[in-house]
């Protein structure tokens, strides 16, 4: 095996070590020239048996990658042609990730499709910015492809760096909640929320929490094996062990409880941590608190004080806690209802380290009764709801039994 | 005194176990377009559950996967997750493989998937044949079942679309019925939930929560990371790991609707550990549970005396153990996923001292 010639005046030079390393097969004939894509380079590397005029080309329709053969044999096409699954197309095209691999790497998942005399492959997924690809086609003996792949058939190699695309503003933390500085003993979980799309799998490198002295407590967050991101990969959710945090149970008999009345810590957001792209961080983040006594009262929405609008306006309704509560939640299980029951479509702001709720509606207030709705699963920062308190003496305490899903707060507007 | 026990609470009604035919019967045609692919387990006839965190779904895909001599395989495939990245046009670290399931009926690997996150994030599921080749397995015109996971996160609110997901720990198919282990990323909601199978009734399946107690009184409710189910005489029983790592049994008749079930911990198998995966298997006219762990290797744990095993009553101190007797199998190491291939075999995903991930067959111990 040969590498025959590098078309250097096409090829940056720190590429050239990539190319050098691509893997050819079969002898060496003939070699081709490359189509130039986009200002990115290509290289075809050619050899086999036999020539051939296939044209192999990665092509972007509607910021899709493609993989197009072209210039196939008449009779390469009356064998595609016959089968409608296209079953033979694997073993004439094939393209695999990277510049090289080891002669066991399986090829991208994928469909083809005959487009007139051209043969196209369809990536099952995006061809990713910044990587590189390669397009293997048979050229040697068409008439003996088979979907299996033979190496020693392998003729025509093609090599494509997908364009970076407009490098997007650096990823940073956007907040951390809660946002107060003071914090119960029996926190139960912080949300960190990014600018942009975060890399998986790797949520428990990238975070800690540190004692007074600057030291990390071990374990401090619930691993489940998989991370409680939301849809959208910018928020993540760090859950305090549950069982460092209740009295008497074991880890936190062992390891000791995480957070201490009296006392300060930090949790600490660290650079490395990658975005979807790849990109660390702009910078770490640090949010220092103190620790108070543990909260075990359940928030109370008789205790909670509303600022009714004017009618005619879209001045805010404004709602008060006795303490903070949980921003996700707050963003997502009150709603506003009017005298009829129907939801009142408008904008929710929380505020006030997590005790002011605010909900512009996006038509005027009309005269009359409304709803605030709330769920009874809306906790506190220690996980005490509405419904029930986050920890239960079963034989000592009744538990305040609250059996309905939501209760209503009514307000009128005038 | 200070007791260490599980107490259940039913939130609303178990229907009884459909008696089905034939697990495909009650699926129509449709296609599954996944946002996340969590845990995954065969029911029977090929049938495979996906769990879908991110919709709080579950789905049931008939993979007419229902043929071939298990006793027979041994599947191998050295740089799994490499292999798999390479099929996705992605890295390595890109890509998570976040369950394995062997289809008991055929003996092909099942993998679920993920590959990216945010607006490029994938979720998929791949089958690895005999000979250790990967494809796709197809979602589109399959016949197929959907069960909503009650509270399910609200219509989508606001450009970003609705953050609540329900994070699945692991689901099992049990006598007619999937059990379903879960947490939410945003309310504590840590739920172990029981639907009828094929889901024809979605809302009035049971959802089953779980208060992890001690100290004579006090409840807490830690997610149950790993279950598996386990015939006890006539009864069936779930058994339920715990993180830190209490084994608790659980009666699946005694859940009843508004009664508070006190479920059993059977054994305590260690701190500072998270059970990743477990089965119970019969080797010489004897049970046991094979346990892959965070941070304690494989566990072989004698199950015969699970049906009399003595509640835990003591604290048990210093990070130790107590209840069923276990041994930590030394050849097995780095085991991350786990399931049971035949009598003799399972199938495990083992990342080895280079870092890499390869699908192995292993004995069972």
């Amino acid at each position: 095996m040969k590498l025959l010639r590098i078309i250097a005046d096409e090829m940056p030079t720190s590429r050239a070590s990539v190319i050098g390393g691509a893997a050819f097969a079969g002898g060496t004939s003939w070699l081709r020239r490359s189509m130039v894509l986009s200002g990115f380079f290509i290289a075809l590397m050619v050899s086999g048996s036999r020539a051939s005029a296939v044209e192999v080309e990665f092509r972007q329709d509607a910021g899709k990658y493609f993989v197009e053969a072209s210039g196939l044999s008449p009779e390469t096409l009356e064998q595609l042609q016959a089968d409608e699954e296209l079953k033979a197309a694997a073993g004439l095209l094939q393209v695999f990730t990277g510049a090289e691999g080891a002669p066991d790497q399986p090829p991208l998942l994928g469909t083809y499709r005959l487009d007139g005399q051209t043969l196209v492959f369809e990536p099952r997924f995006p061809l990713r910015p910044g990587r590189v690809y390669r397009a293997v086609a048979s050229v040697a003996s068409e008439a003996e492809a088979t979907t299996e792949v033979d190496p020693s058939k392998l003729g025509l190699v093609t090599i494509f760096e997908v364009p970076r695309g407009e490098q997007s503003a650096p990823t940073k933390v956007e907040a951390i909640f809660p946002s107060g500085d003071v914090l119960p003993e029996n926190q139960l979980k912080f949300y960190v929320h990014f600018s942009a799309p975060m890399a998986r799998g790797e949520v428990y490198e990238h975070v800690q929490l540190l004692n007074e002295q600057g030291q990390p407590i071990d374990y401090p967050f619930v691993n489940v094996g998989q991370e409680l991101w939301d849809r959208s990969g910018t928020r993540v959710t760090l859950l305090l062990d549950p069982g460092r945090i209740k009295r008497g149970l074991k880890p936190r008999e062992e390891l000791g409880p995480i957070l201490e009345e009296g006392h300060s810590y930090t949790l600490v957001v660290q650079e490395s941590w990658r975005d979807a792209a790849g990109h660390p961080l702009t910078e770490a983040k640090r949010k220092s608190f103190k620790v108070t006594a543990p909260d075990d009262t359940q928030p109370d929405p008789a205790k909670w004080r509303i600022n009714r609008p004017p009618a005619d306006g879209r001045q805010p309704l404004a709602m008060y806690f006795e303490e903070p509560l949980d921003h996700a939640m707050l963003m997502r299980v009150l709603n506003v209802v009017d005298g009829q029951g129907k939801p009142v479509p408008g904008d929710v702001q929380v505020g006030d380290q997590e005790q002011r709720w605010s909900f512009a509606p996006r038509q005027p207030w009309q005269p009359g009764e409304y709803h605030i709705v709330i769920a009874t699963t809306l906790e506190d920062r220690a996980g005490n709801s509405i419904e029930r308190p986050f920890e239960v003496d079963v034989f000592e305490r009744i538990e305040a039994k609250v059996t309905t899903e939501t209760v209503e707060l009514p307000f009128r507007v005038r | 005194m200070l007791i260490r026990s599980i107490v259940a609470m039913l939130a609303v009604a178990i229907l009884p176990a459909a008696v089905q035919a034939d697990a495909t019967e009650g699926l129509t045609k449709g296609s599954v377009e996944l946002t996340s692919a969590g845990p995954i387990a065969f029911a029977p006839d090929g049938v495979l559950l996906i769990s879908d965190p991110m919709a709080a779904t579950i789905y049931a895909v008939a993979t007419g996967d229902t043929e071939g001599d298990t006793s027979s395989m041994k599947p191998s495939v050295d740089d799994l997750r490499g292999k798999v990245a390479a099929m996705l046009g992605s890295e390595p670290q890109d890509v998570q493989i976040n369950d394995l399931a062997v289809n008991p009926q055929s003996g092909n690997v099942y993998l679920s998937v993920a590959r990216g996150s945010g607006p490029d994030a994938a979720a998929l599921i791949l089958r690895v044949n005999q000979q250790g080749e990967i494809a796709e397995l197809p979602l589109k015109d399959v016949p197929t079942a959907k069960a909503t996971l009650p509270n399910a996160p609200e219509s989508a609110e606001g450009r970003r679309g609705n953050p609540r997901m329900m994070t699945v720990t692991d689901l099992a198919y049990v006598d007619g019925r999937v059990f379903i282990a879960g947490l939410s990323n945003e309310e504590f909601a840590s739920k172990l939930r029981a639907v009828a199978y094929p889901f024809e009734n979605v809302n009035e399946g049971a959802s089953v929560e779980i208060y992890h107690g001690a100290h004579g009184a006090i409840e807490t409710r830690s997610p149950i990371m790993t279950f598996a189910p386990y015939q006890v005489g006539s009864e069936q029983h779930v058994l339920a790991a715990y993180t830190c790592t209490p084994l608790v049994k659980f009666r699946v008749s005694d859940l009843k609707p508004g009664e508070k079930v006190r479920g059993d911990t059977v054994a305590e198998l260690g701190n500072r550990n998270r059970p990743l995966d477990m089965f119970v298997y019969e080797k010489d006219g004897k049970s046991y549970i094979l346990m892959a762990n965070s941070s304690r290797g494989v566990m072989k744990i004698t199950a015969d005396n699970v049906g009399q095993a003595d509640t835990i009553s003591e604290p048990v101190e210093g990070g130790g153990t107590a209840g069923l007797s276990y041994e930590t199998v030394e050849s097995l190491s780095g085991v991350l996923q786990l399931d049971r291939l035949n009598d003799s075999s399972a199938v495990a995903l083992v990342q080895a001292e280079d870092g890499k991930e390869n699908l192995r067959t292993i004995d069972l111990p």
